[in-house]
């Protein structure tokens, strides 16, 4: 297990230095000029002197050879400064700690939303497996899987924020709950489907299983039978699913958060594309990517002991 | 004194291909503190029947007829009232402990839950318990051992460990499914020593299509062919002499025996062959037994027998 977990760090170290390459890159492919980006007026379009510019160039390294730019830009990323914005002046890693916050709360709150409907609705359909709650149930996780966010948004918006008034129609507002219902049920519709047909397929297969005829043989009481043979073997692959459903909500989902104002990651990234603030865009994806791995290597790690099989096979 | 009375027991599976009878029909008396085996092919439906008692067969199965144990019918009883003998009067040790033991449970949480079912008990005794158990099945290192899930498990451990969740309770009463199958000869014979010992002072209705683990366990036996029996004798009468073609068949086709395999396969439990069941493959078939459903005659030394041979020696 220690050995699996060396060589999962490794990788994890790998791809972030590609992810590293492939955003300070951003700086020479696209055919923007950083100086003249940071010190021109976005409004009138006038460009200070050349030499401005080119003292600017010179304090911030921008003439220096590419691979020194980059050494320098991933050691200060390394201490933990992910560099200043170009519009506002003001340290990137602040801004990204207080979206970062939001789209926290707001991914929690959507997959604690779908484990705690997809699971059970998942574990009741295969229990009524072929029968009318059964097919209720694919029906909406059908449904779910094959309606994109913005439109459910725009649906959830009207029957539950302007027809039915009760929520806000979108912001963050005060942060209280009742600005994160609809933004989380549209983001938990997103994963709802897959993880409830897979629990749903998973517990079917499971009840055929000769075990839970052995568990029935012994006297257990049908509930014991299905929560403590059934589940936990029917949840297995099922946590990997949620947990990479979790680490691509922490990632920010662009769409919802846009569409919804909420002050996340994903739109900060796309108010830095839109301004074309470069340390914004780089912090930004850098943060995402390595919360992306970190989750994605602690489902592993959870996988592993939950299902003993592995746990022990990758030992030997 | 009777333990167990089957009476007309029938069992069906509806399938794409029609209806499979599996058992149809069985009547068998078990007396108690007896060891009766069951003998078949594949096929021949007697996992269905062990499972049928405890009705442990899914919904859609069609179940007929009767299984009184002591005094109670099974197949009426309410599903809270039958889930208070399974395990505590009625043990089983179910087929293939490769798949009948939970690959994400640890062996001594499957047989403490086997032995705490119809109790309650803290943690320790239940742990004391499970001990107890391991070690009375010879699971060597128990207190190491009942950690360990079921992969890191050999097959004769396996067995031991789904031998030890069928006596969990000392049943008064034991199935054992196929408990040697796939195991080798070594093994096979230390856990046959086993149920032996397990199935001392009680009464246990084996399983089996090994004549020699029969052998050695059973009192009686009844040898079943296309769901229902074709001939039920005393152990020592039975491997002196076979009266049915079949169970000659049966027992030629043994290694030590000579090896000869019975012509042609089982027939289908679909389509069951008219009249005897057998006589598409029976080398001493009368026109009688094309047409004709023997009936289970019983000889005067008690031997039952379906086949029209023994027509007048009743």
């Amino acid at each position: 297990m220690w050995r699996f977990i060396g060589r999962r760090l490794v990788q994890f170290i790998g791809i972030l230095f590609l992810v590293s390459i492939v955003c300070f890159s951003i700086n020479f492919i696209t055919p923007i000029d950083t100086a003249k980006r940071a010190l021109g007026d976005p409004m009138t379009h006038s460009l200070p002197d050349e030499t401005i510019l080119e003292r600017f160039r010179e304090e911030k390294g921008l003439n220096r050879p590419l691979h020194e730019q980059y050494l320098e830009w991933l050691g200060k990323i390394l201490h933990g400064d992910l560099g200043e914005s170009l519009i506002t002046g003001e340290p990137v890693g602040e801004d990204i700690v207080y979206h970062f916050e939001k789209t926290f709360s707001l991914a929690v709150f959507a997959m604690g939303l779908t484990l705690v409907f997809a699971i059970p609705l998942g574990i009741l359909c295969a229990l009524r497996q072929n029968k009318f709650i059964d097919y209720i149930g694919r029906l909406l996780a059908m449904t779910a899987v094959s309606m994109p966010g913005f439109w459910v948004s725009y649906l959830l918006i009207i029957a539950l924020a302007l027809k039915g008034g009760i929520l806000p129609v979108a912001g963050y507002g005060d942060g209280s709950l009742k600005y994160m219902v609809i933004p989380g049920i549209a983001l938990s519709l997103m994963s709802f489907g897959t993880v409830m047909k897979m629990m749903r397929n998973n517990m079917v297969d499971v009840m055929k299983e000769d075990y839970m005829i052995t568990a029935e043989a012994k006297g257990l009481h049908p509930f014991q039978i299905i929560m403590k043979h059934g589940v936990k073997n029917a949840l297995i692959s099922v946590i990997t699913l949620a947990g990479m459903t979790f680490a691509s909500m922490l990632a920010g989902s662009a769409v919802i958060e846009k569409i919804f104002a909420w002050p996340g990651i994903g739109h900060m990234i796309l108010s830095g594309i839109e301004n074309k603030d470069f340390p914004v865009v780089q912090a930004c994806v850098i943060v995402v990517s390595a919360i992306y791995l970190m989750i994605n290597f602690l489902v592993d790690i959870l996988y592993i002991i939950i299902n003993p099989r592995i746990r022990y096979d990758k030992e030997n | 004194m009777n333990i167990m009375e089957i009476t007309d027991l029938y069992v069906g599976f509806p399938t794409k291909d029609g209806l499979v009878k599996a058992v149809n029909t069985i009547d068998l008396i078990i007396e108690e503190g007896e060891n009766i085996g069951i003998l078949g092919e594949s096929g021949s439906g007697k996992s269905v029947f062990a499972d049928s008692i405890l009705r442990l067969i899914k919904d859609q199965t069609v179940t007929k007829g009767t299984v009184v144990y002591r005094g109670q019918n099974l197949m009426e009883m309410d599903k809270k009232e039958l889930r208070g003998l399974r395990g505590k009067e009625l043990g089983m040790i179910m087929q293939n402990p490769s798949s009948s033991l939970n690959p994400s449970l640890t062996i001594g949480n499957q047989i403490g839950e086997a032995a705490a079912v119809h109790e309650r008990i803290n943690k320790k005794e239940r742990n004391k318990k499970t001990l107890e158990i391991l070690e009375k099945v010879r699971i060597k290192n128990a207190k190491q051992r009942m950690k360990e899930y079921a992969h890191q498990f050999s097959g004769g451990m396996k067995e031991r460990a789904v031998i030890a969740m069928g006596i969990a309770q000392s049943p008064r009463f034991l199935i054992a499914d196929e408990p040697t199958k796939g195991l080798d000869t070594l093994v096979k014979y230390k856990v046959v020593q086993l149920l032996k010992e397990v199935s001392e002072n009680k009464t246990m209705l084996l399983i089996t299509h090994d004549l020699d683990v029969a052998e050695q366990i059973c009192d009686r036996i009844g040898i079943l062919y296309l769901g229902e029996f074709v001939e039920i004798s005393a152990v020592d009468a039975l491997y002196r002499t076979q009266l049915h073609p079949y169970t000659e068949g049966f027992f030629k086709a043994m290694p030590k025996n000579g090896m000869l395999p019975i012509e042609g396969l089982p027939g289908s439990l679909i389509d069951l062959p008219e009249g005897c069941r057998f006589h598409p493959r029976c080398p001493k078939c009368m026109e009688r037994c094309k047409k004709e459903h023997p009936p289970l005659y019983t000889k005067q030394d008690g031997r039952k027998v379906r086949c029209f041979l023994y027509a007048d020696s009743e």
